[in-house]
């Protein structure tokens, strides 16, 4: 009788998967044959998960689609270890920024090791972000992993910073935004820079350069990056006026200015296709998100989660980054499919907010 | 026995036949505030109990009060936000305040406005002792015009509602303002291994069902003392009853986003749920519904601190080894633990649940009737004696 050793296969899909990411593209056969083998090892690794799938009665035998995976809650991360190996083994563990009510707890995503999130990150950051260079200089409005190191924003923005950076730094130290280091920095920009930050964060910001009347010209090449989008928290402002505003204060053109998607639960991100476009020759695709080829989305039924064919439903990701945990995620966001993504569309109706965003502006609303 | 000859015993004689008025399903302010609420969220049997349990022991409440006149003067004016989520607080604020002696403002939620008013024009029909005490008003939330020019002329506020909307009308006041606030709560109920299975599924029932699980009294999560298999014996009593209550109390139509929310904690509770190993029988009962919307859910998961979905006949049952076990659980809510049903405990019991620290303990099937001036309290209206 064989055995298969829990080590053994674990390292056999890590090897599997991370092969499929480094490929230039990924065909539907071969991730579907990658999501349905993570689906049966899930489901034998992973009690909560396990249990889920029995309760939906949709068992590894009865799924023969990606499309059908059964796709746990976004939340349920809070409600329980939802992890294939053993408790107290993580490598990381990041946790959400988002509002719980009482007795529920934020959500919990343990990584058994980081070499999957780490190409991912990097494979899809490179593609929607950097297409163009291999390193330039960095001003991230987010604390540094060291100083939250439970933040899966502030663990990619660190490796991020590491292998592709050249210059700048994190600008959040203790809560506080280092606002006059960040105008040295910006002023001093002397080469094309990259600015990434929550929205919040990036909001407080050029609200003081606005009532100093403090504008920059960044160099040719510059592109921001917000995330955490405009969850209710703090000074909530349209997307356009916002973008509006990234372009006037940071003198960046709006082919550079896009947006990240990503949660603490996932180990794959979403950026607008914008400026993978704009350098792609193509028409630039404004708040289009795209997904790596490792992780596929689809826009379901909010109440029976039956995807949809047309229309606005909630999003659910498969992302082959979550060996370690479950790949097929429901989160409570809205969106809608459109030339090759999603578009955003916001919270599902009576979703508390949620987000990256949402510990870093609660911490700027109180000592910026 | 009361001084009729007093200002103080002509109010109390106006209120004690209000009160009556109110407990009487026949009487024209009982069909007025049914014609009222017609059109409301809530079904006909719910308005119906709910309008009957106010002020069911407003008479011996008084007869305390009458006996017992705490050392406090009556505040000259309070004002009370409404909430929105159940029926009631308006009229239990409106009797509190009388017996107080005290002017009221009441301020309506959105979902319901008409309550107010149908209690003013009663006081006003009862007559001088009553007459002119109430007003009733309403003003969108964040319009610091009216809200300034109301809370200025007040000495006392009673808020019902979350969080939220209590810090900010507590930031809101003018210094001289006490607060009473009536913020989230979540309640939970403990079945004692020695109880009467059925009996207690039936009495929690009605607990469960009237406010469909939206209240502050509403059992959110019920501690089966004893194994996984009484717990499960348990939820399927449980789903038996909450079945019968959807013929004599019927769920509120849910709207559409109550529908996404109810199929995503579905997904949720179905994480945690026990695997269905007892007789083969289910973990996660899902009642039968209307236009696909279940009409309860009772999900059975391990003991852990309560999860309190607080909406949609939503109950999650877990079995504990013992009542404090569960007094010990319940106290993961801490000062939100409202109330404790109890089936199975006599009273000279209850000591075993306090150390969960909830405001109250009753049995089980008199969750969701609190004694009158409980919530909000004669208190509440009155102010330190000068």
């Amino acid at each position: 009788m064989l055995v298969l050793k829990y080590e053994d296969v674990s390292a056999e899909l890590d090897r599997r998967i991370l092969a499929f990411i480094r490929q230039p593209d990924g065909g539907d056969a071969q991730f579907e044959t990658l999501a349905l083998a993570l689906f049966a090892y899930q489901y034998h690794a992973n009690d909560a998960y396990r249990r889920y799938c029995d309760q939906r009665g949709l068992p590894p035998h009865e799924v023969s689609n990606w499309r059908r995976i059964p796709a746990v809650s976004a939340a349920s991360f809070g409600d329980a270890r939802l992890a294939t190996f053993p408790a107290g083994s993580a490598r990381f563990v990041f946790e959400s920024s988002g509002t719980t009510r009482a007795g529920q707890r934020p959500s919990r995503h343990e990584l058994e090791n980081s070499e999957l999130y780490d190409a991912s990150l990097l494979g899809q950051f490179r593609r929607c972000v950097m297409p163009d260079r291999d390193r330039m200089p960095m001003l991230l409005f987010s604390p540094s992993f060291a100083e939250a190191p439970g933040s899966s924003l502030a663990y990619m923005l660190a490796r991020i910073f590491d292998c592709h950076g050249s210059g700048g730094g994190f600008f959040i130290t203790q809560g506080v935004l280092d606002h006059e280091r960040a105008l040295a920095a910006l002023e001093a920009a002397t080469q094309a820079t990259l600015v990434f930050g929550t929205a919040f964060a990036l909001v407080h910001f050029l609200d003081r350069c606005r009532a100093a009347g403090i504008r920059f010209s960044l160099p040719p090449g510059s592109r921001v990056v917000e995330t955490g989008g405009f969850k209710g928290r703090s000074r909530s402002i349209e997307r356009v006026e916002f973008y509006a505003m990234l372009g006037e204060f940071f003198g960046v053109p709006r082919t550079h200015c896009l947006s990240e998607y990503g949660m603490c639960e996932l180990g794959s991100q979403w950026y607008d296709a914008n400026l993978a476009d704009y350098f792609s020759g193509s028409a630039p695709r404004f708040e289009v998100k795209i997904g790596p080829h490792w992780a596929r989305h689809l826009v379901v039924d909010p109440v029976n989660a039956e995807p949809l064919r047309e229309g606005s439903g909630l999003l659910q990701l498969v992302d082959l980054c979550n060996r370690g945990s479950v790949a097929a995620v429901l989160t409570a966001d809205c969106a809608r499919d459109e030339s090759g993504g999603f578009v955003f569309m916001g919270r599902a109706p009576g979703a508390p907010p949620k987000g990256c965003s949402i510990t870093i502006d609660s911490l700027l609303g109180h000592h910026a | 026995m009361l001084d009729s000859e007093t200002s103080a015993g002509l109010r109390w004689t106006a209120l004690v036949r209000g009160a009556r008025e109110w407990q009487d399903p026949d009487s024209a302010v009982r069909a007025r505030a049914r014609a009222a609420l017609q059109d409301g969220e809530w079904p006909r049997q719910t308005v119906e109990r709910a309008l009957g349990n106010v002020l069911l022991d407003f008479e011996t409440a008084l007869a305390a009060f009458c006996e017992e006149p705490p050392a406090v003067r009556r505040a000259s004016t309070a004002l009370a936000i409404l909430p929105g989520n159940i029926i009631g607080p308006a009229i239990a604020c409106a009797y509190c305040a009388a017996l107080a002696g005290t002017n009221l403002i009441l301020k309506s939620s959105h979902h319901e406005r008409r309550l107010s008013d149908i209690l003013v024009e009663q006081f006003d029909r009862l007559g001088p002792p009553l007459r002119g005490l109430l007003s009733a008003v309403y003003w969108q939330g964040g319009d610091e015009s009216i809200e300034t020019m109301i809370l200025r002329g007040i000495d006392r506020a009673v808020v019902f509602g979350q969080d939220a909307t209590v810090a900010s009308i507590r930031s809101r006041v003018p210094p001289h303002v006490a607060v009473a606030a009536y913020g989230e709560s979540f309640s939970i109920a403990v079945i004692a291994a020695r109880a009467d299975l059925a009996e207690a599924a039936e009495a929690v029932s009605w607990d469960v069902a009237l406010f469909d699980q939206r209240g502050c009294m509403s059992p959110q999560t019920i501690y089966v003392e004893g194994g996984a298999d009484k717990a499960v014996l348990f939820a399927q009593a449980l789903s038996f009853s909450l079945r019968r209550r959807q013929d004599d109390l019927p769920r509120a139509q849910p709207d559409a986003a109550e529908k996404i929310a109810l199929a995503e904690t579905i997904r949720r509770l179905q994480v945690n749920a026990l695997p269905a190993a007892t007789h083969a029988l289910g973990t996660m009962l899902v009642g039968p519904g209307i236009e696909g919307v279940p009409g309860f859910v009772v999900s059975v998961a391990p003991c852990a601190p309560p999860v309190c979905a607080g909406f949609g006949r939503i109950v999650v049952v877990m079995p504990c080894e013992s009542i404090e076990a569960a007094a010990d659980a319940a106290r993961a809510l801490g000062s939100k633990l409202e109330t404790i049903g109890a089936a199975g405990i006599p009273p000279d019991e209850f000591v075993l649940l306090a150390r969960a620290g909830a405001r109250r303990i009753c049995d089980a099937g008199a969750m969701q009737a609190p004694p009158f001036g409980y919530r909000p309290a004669i208190a509440d209206f009155q102010t330190e004696q000068a």
